[in-house]
């Protein structure tokens, strides 16, 4: 190959030179030595995203490990995970790694979107980014509620029956769509067969390919800088290289996370209900998982009836409004404009203070 | 896209008869007598806006590169639908899978003295959770137990002497079934009680 090196000087520039001779490794190097973070107050939350895939990572890791022992089975799947929990070397602690890692994933997911948001990163070039990471959350969501059924407890049932019965409440689809997913019209086998095929096959191939799609348009626009920072003269703006600089420091908070993780998980393993009973009574004081207080707060103050129209839709109608506003903000607040700018972050405050104040509220309660 | 593509395709449809472009330029009223080439021409400038012409007059006189890009277009929606019905078929479960469960019509729930006053007790009745209650005066009710508002299962509670849905907190009158607190927008529906043998049992109304 290379001839006129000695035998000696291949085997030490050998691999190296064997991958760059393949690959465009000068192109890479080059973009995250170009690639730089812009340095002001609020720099802190470009962490979020980095967070949220580190614990990714956890998820992945954790949830096939389960799967070793993890029976999607009616009559075996409590039992399954009491086995995990008490006779599998280290079961708790990775059952547990995935709950926790689970709450603590969408928790840097919600902080993630409401900055990106507030620093306005959604306009233009970046619409694309932000639609893909709305989806990237909702496919997070919908990991959590598959999930949620498959250790086959109380209040997984019921959780489950509740999300079941709200998505059947939608109009024109609600109904196949619910039957679909539950397999037929009560919570059965069928029901944990289709969760649990969603939740490791399903999601994982879609969370994959948009997640790549995600950081991909993050590469291609760089970090998103604020208005407040765009504006200063360039002799003041300041910025820390991607490579190696924030990269270290991005590994330095992975590992910061991972220790809050691991405190959790030890100090408070992950409980486990008794097993679903599909004909007993809901117990008292039961509560979804935190992530879904708001809107189960809100849903229980809905009269019955509001007007001609079912209370439950009219809430969901309602809800759904954010949804809307949140896929359609690149729109409305395209940066030509300073008052749709402060509109959109006003609407953008009263969510997360509506958020926080009903999950508060629903917990208490 | 079609900018380009549009003035490649010019020279292949240029040969073809007049009579197409004319056919929805105005002046010529769907005569094909129109005052003669130049005018039709004029209307339809091909160069002005490649994308009219392409849009509206080419179907007439569909190249061969527009026609396989809409049989092409065409086939994949074909695949996909072909593809699609079958899985959205195989992924409807048969309505009824628990046929048995769904024809008991009577259930023997408990022995009488199992059933003090003012308590009440859930049970199993065929496909559905059931409670049938015994109340302060001595009268037994009996009511499907799934909660009208999302369908969690409702309990008798004795400290309110009510029906009580554990989710959002939606109560029922404990002889009537009726809704009477809490987001639930309609009444129980109501099973008959009878003692048979100081047995109670439950059966469809
Ligand atoms: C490829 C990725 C994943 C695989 C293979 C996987 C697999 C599993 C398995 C086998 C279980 C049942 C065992 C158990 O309940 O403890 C489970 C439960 C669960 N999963 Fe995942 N999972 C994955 C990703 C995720 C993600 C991204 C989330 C984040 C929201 C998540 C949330 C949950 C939750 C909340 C439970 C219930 C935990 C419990 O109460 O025990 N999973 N997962
Ligand atoms: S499901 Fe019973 S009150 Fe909501």
């Amino acid at each position: 190959m290379v001839s006129n090196h000695s035998h000696r000087q291949v085997q030490e520039q050998g691999i190296i030179q064997y991958i760059e001779e393949r690959l465009p490794v000068d192109g890479l190097r080059e973009l995250a030595e170009k690639k730089k973070v812009p340095l002001h107050k609020h720099s802190i939350w470009y962490y979020l995203g980095g967070i949220a895939a580190m614990l990714l990572g956890v998820q992945f890791l954790t949830g096939i490990l389960l799967m070793v022992y993890y029976v999607p089975e009616i009559n075996s799947a409590h039992a399954s995970i009491l086995k995990l929990n008490s006779q599998i070397n280290f079961g708790w602690f990775v059952r547990s790694l995935h709950s926790w890692g689970a709450n603590l994933l969408i928790l840097a997911l919600f902080v993630h979107m409401f900055s990106a948001y507030f620093m306005k990163a959604y306009r233009k070039p970046r619409e694309l980014t932000w639609w893909s990471g709305l989806l990237l959350m909702v496919i997070c969501l919908a990991f959590g509620f598959t999930g949620y059924l498959l250790p086959w407890d109380e209040v997984s049932f019921f959780a489950t029956k509740i999300g079941l019965d709200i998505a059947e409440k939608m109009p024109v689809l609600g109904h196949m769509v619910s039957y679909m997913l539950r397999g037929g019209d009560s919570i059965t086998q069928a029901t944990i067969s289709r969760f649990f095929v969603i939740h490791v096959a399903i999601l994982p191939v879609l969370l994959v390919g948009l997640l790549g799609g995600h950081l991909f348009l993050v590469q291609v626009h760089g970090i998103s800088e604020p208005e407040s920072f765009k504006k200063l003269p360039p002799e003041k703006k300041s910025y820390e290289k991607f490579f190696p600089t924030f990269f270290f420091k991005d590994i330095l908070v992975w590992v910061l996370a991972i220790n809050v993780l691991f405190g959790l998980t030890t100090l408070c393993p992950w409980g486990l209900g008794p097993e679903a009973d599909p004909f007993a009574a809901a117990p008292i004081g039961i509560k979804p998982e935190w992530y879904f207080l708001a809107p189960f707060q809100f849903l229980k103050l809905i009269p019955p009836m509001v007007g001609p129209i079912e209370g439950e839709l009219f809430g969901i109608l309602l809800m759904s409004v954010v949804g809307v506003v949140f896929v359609a903000v690149p729109f409305f607040d395209n940066g030509t404009s300073k008052s749709y700018a402060k509109t959109a972050t006003i609407f953008g405050w009263l969510i997360l203070a509506g958020l926080i104040g009903f999950s508060i509220w629903g917990a208490l309660s | 896209m079609s900018d380009k593509e549009s003035s490649e395709d010019k020279p292949v449809a240029e040969p073809a008869p007049p009579v197409g472009l004319c056919g929805k330029s105005e002046p010529c009223s769907g005569s094909n007598s129109c005052g003669g080439k130049s005018s039709c021409t004029e209307h339809v400038d091909p160069d002005a806006d490649p994308a009219a012409y392409l849009d509206d007059d080419y179907d007439e006189v569909l190249s061969r590169s527009d026609f396989m890009r809409k049989a092409f277009g065409g086939t994949v929606l074909l695949w996909g639908g072909v593809a699609l019905a079958p899985i959205v078929a195989y992924l409807t479960p048969p309505p009824g899978e628990d046929k048995e469960a769904a024809k008991v019509t009577s259930v023997e729930v408990c022995k009488v003295s199992e059933l003090p006053k003012g308590t009440g007790k859930n049970f199993r009745f065929g496909s559905f959770p059931a409670v049938v209650i015994n109340d302060m005066e001595g009268q037994l009710h009996a009511f499907n137990a799934i909660c009208t508002h999302l369908g969690c299962t409702v309990q008798f509670r004795a400290d309110k002497q009510c029906i009580y849905c554990a989710c959002h907190g939606g109560e029922y009158d404990a002889s009537t079934g009726k809704n009477i607190a809490g987001p639930p927008p309609k009444p129980l529906p109501v099973l008959k009680v009878a003692i048979v043998d100081d047995k109670i049992v439950v059966s469809k109304a």
